[in-house]
């Protein structure tokens, strides 16, 4: 579904990422991780449009999205749950999420998208009227995944969902999107909560310094010396 | 923001209507009600830039100029109807604001006010070296009183022209702020990069924002050379961008009808302070200055404030606070 072909991103004249491969096929569910500075964000934003590309392809659904802009990426169906959350601080839950479903012409869609929502997070119903940005962490996060999904996406990105949240909530995040998952939905997830991501992961990939280090189904990963040693803290 | 009570403002806009008839024809309730409607028009515009999509102008006075010297020009050089001078005047600064607009695409905050600064500095140096078109410092002059047809307005007439005009652009704006367009240019204000994965093209509303801005400007300066009869560049001055400025923040920048009182209160203001003179401005800056600490969304904001309190809302009293 999504095929990334060696691009490379620059932040001006200083390379962020270089010779970045990596492939999401319909319904899997794949983690990049990394620790902080290896570029898995900034392959994200590369892949959404934030960024240009420099070198490399992106197809996505057989089509060449590379450095097209955001929005047109977004049509195409693509969604990010961006990092640290940004959620419009001084909007509702509710206009959140109407603001999410920008892109769906439909109001039945909309109302299907709303309902979709509520039943995998039931506590965004209760404050259906609440400035988003009185939420709490946790709570925002599931605001700004159930956005993202108000765009009927086939493909969604997550990055860094654990961000800044208390281990018990990251928890229910992580079960939260392993349910999104179930239900059909494709996904690439980066994390630097490298077991968490990986629980939850068909495959994975390993990133440092702008580039992948390794590739492998989860359990490979998990397994690997590299990911034990370096991410896991096992000698 | 859904103020579906009409009632009020339509009794309000009638008895503007009325207003000359109230004040006994008084010549010089006429001329600061004319100013009025042109400031309102003018704040409403930078309103939708300010206030809506949260870019900073202060540039509007060159905006104005262009839309004033246009329709000047070509009613003073080619003899065109009052109606035409006006749309083109709106159209050539609407072009100019997409131009704009278009080169500062990626400039914010202080970046892009800067360029707005140069930009009606620049606009105010062409009307003032430009001697053989523009008149120069001597300003140009003998610009005829608007005509309707073969009816020449008489001033009072012409309040009435300059009403209904605010009165449809204030129309327009609801109808824009309440659209899928207006939903779009807040959620670029609340949060740029998060309104473009919303799928929101961010560049091109913009520029939406910035031609909305620069025509109602536009506008309002066809009305104001019509209004004046000459114009000089010195009037469409840095101080007069700033005070544009002012009338938004002052009344409630992002508010649908802040930046109505805000022109209304500034002019009617300037009129009471005028022995004031130049140290008129100390006592603006220093207003500014109070309104962005303690009242962020202007006197609209506070005046929400104070109707919620009155109607015990107190989960609403937490709206009336900051906004980023």
């Amino acid at each position: 579904m999504l095929e990334v072909k060696n691009i490379e991103s620059k932040y001006g004249n200083i390379q962020a990422i270089s010779d970045v491969s990596l492939s999401v096929k319909r319904g899997e569910l794949v983690a990049v991780v990394g620790a902080n500075g290896a570029g898995k964000s900034t392959t994200m934003k590369t892949i959404m449009g934030l960024l240009k590309a420099s070198a490399g392809q992106i197809i996505f659904d057989n089509k060449n999205i590379t450095n097209l802009p955001a929005h047109d990426i977004v049509n195409l169906g693509i969604a990010l749950v961006p990092e640290g959350r940004m959620v419009f601080p001084y909007f509702t839950v509710l206009e959140n999420l109407n603001a999410g479903a920008y892109c769906i012409k439909n109001k039945a869609e909309v109302s299907e998208g709303l309902n979709y929502v509520f039943s995998l997070f039931p506590l965004l119903k209760d404050r259906l009227h609440q400035k988003a940005g009185t939420l709490s962490g946790g709570e925002q996060q599931m605001l700004a995944i159930g956005r993202a999904l108000m765009s009927k996406p086939k493909l969604l990105l997550m990055d860094e969902p654990s961000l800044g949240l208390a281990p018990v909530i990251v928890d229910k995040i992580i079960e939260l999107i392993q349910e999104i998952h179930q239900q059909g939905m494709t996904i690439l997830l980066v994390e630097q909560d490298v077991y968490s991501a990986l629980e939850i992961a068909d495959r994975g990939y390993v990133m440092e310094n702008g580039r992948i280090v390794l590739e492998g189904t989860a359990n490979e990963l998990m397994e690997s010396a590299l990911v034990q040693k370096k991410y896991l803290g096992i000698a | 923001m859904k103020d579906k009570k009409w009632p009020l403002p339509v009794f309000i806009v009638l008895l503007l209507f009325l207003l000359p008839s109230i004040t006994g024809h008084n010549y010089y309730v006429l001329h600061v009600a004319n100013i009025c409607c042109i400031f309102t028009i003018l704040a409403m515009g930078l309103n939708m830039l300010q206030g809506y999509t949260g870019l900073v102008s202060i540039g509007q006075a060159g905006f104005y100029a262009i839309g004033a010297y246009i329709s000047g020009l070509l009613a003073v050089k080619l003899g065109l109807p009052f109606l035409i001078c006006l749309f083109i005047g709106a159209l050539v600064a609407s072009i100019v604001g997409l131009a704009l607009g278009l080169t500062t695409v990626r400039l914010y905050g202080g970046y892009l006010a800067l360029v707005t600064v140069g930009f009606g500095r620049i606009i105010q140096l062409i009307a003032i070296n430009w001697v053989e078109m523009t008149g120069g410092g001597e300003g140009l002059l003998g610009i005829p009183p608007a005509k309707l047809g073969t009816v020449v307005l008489t001033p009072e007439q012409f309040y009435y022209f300059a009403l209904l005009v605010t009165v449809i652009l204030f129309v327009i704006t609801v109808n824009l702020v309440n659209s899928k367009i207006g939903r779009a240019l807040i959620a670029i204000r609340e949060q740029r990069i998060a309104a473009n994965m919303m799928g929101i093209d961010v560049a091109g509303y913009r520029l939406i924002a910035f031609v909305i801005a620069a025509c109602y400007s536009g506008i309002a300066g066809g009305l104001y050379a019509f209004f004046a009869g000459s114009l000089f560049p010195d009037y469409f001055s840095l101080p007069q961008s700033i005070i544009i400025l002012i009338m938004v923040i002052l009344g409630g920048a992002g508010t649908l009808y802040g930046p109505i009182i805000g022109a209304v209160l500034v002019t009617i203001g300037f009129e009471f302070l005028r022995p004031l003179q130049s140290y008129q401005m100390i006592i603006y800056g220093f207003g500014v200055v109070l309104v962005v600490m303690f009242m962020p969304y202007g006197i609209v904001g506070v005046a929400r404030h104070l109707l919620q309190i009155m109607q015990g809302d107190r989960k609403g009293s937490e709206t009336g606070v900051a906004r980023g």
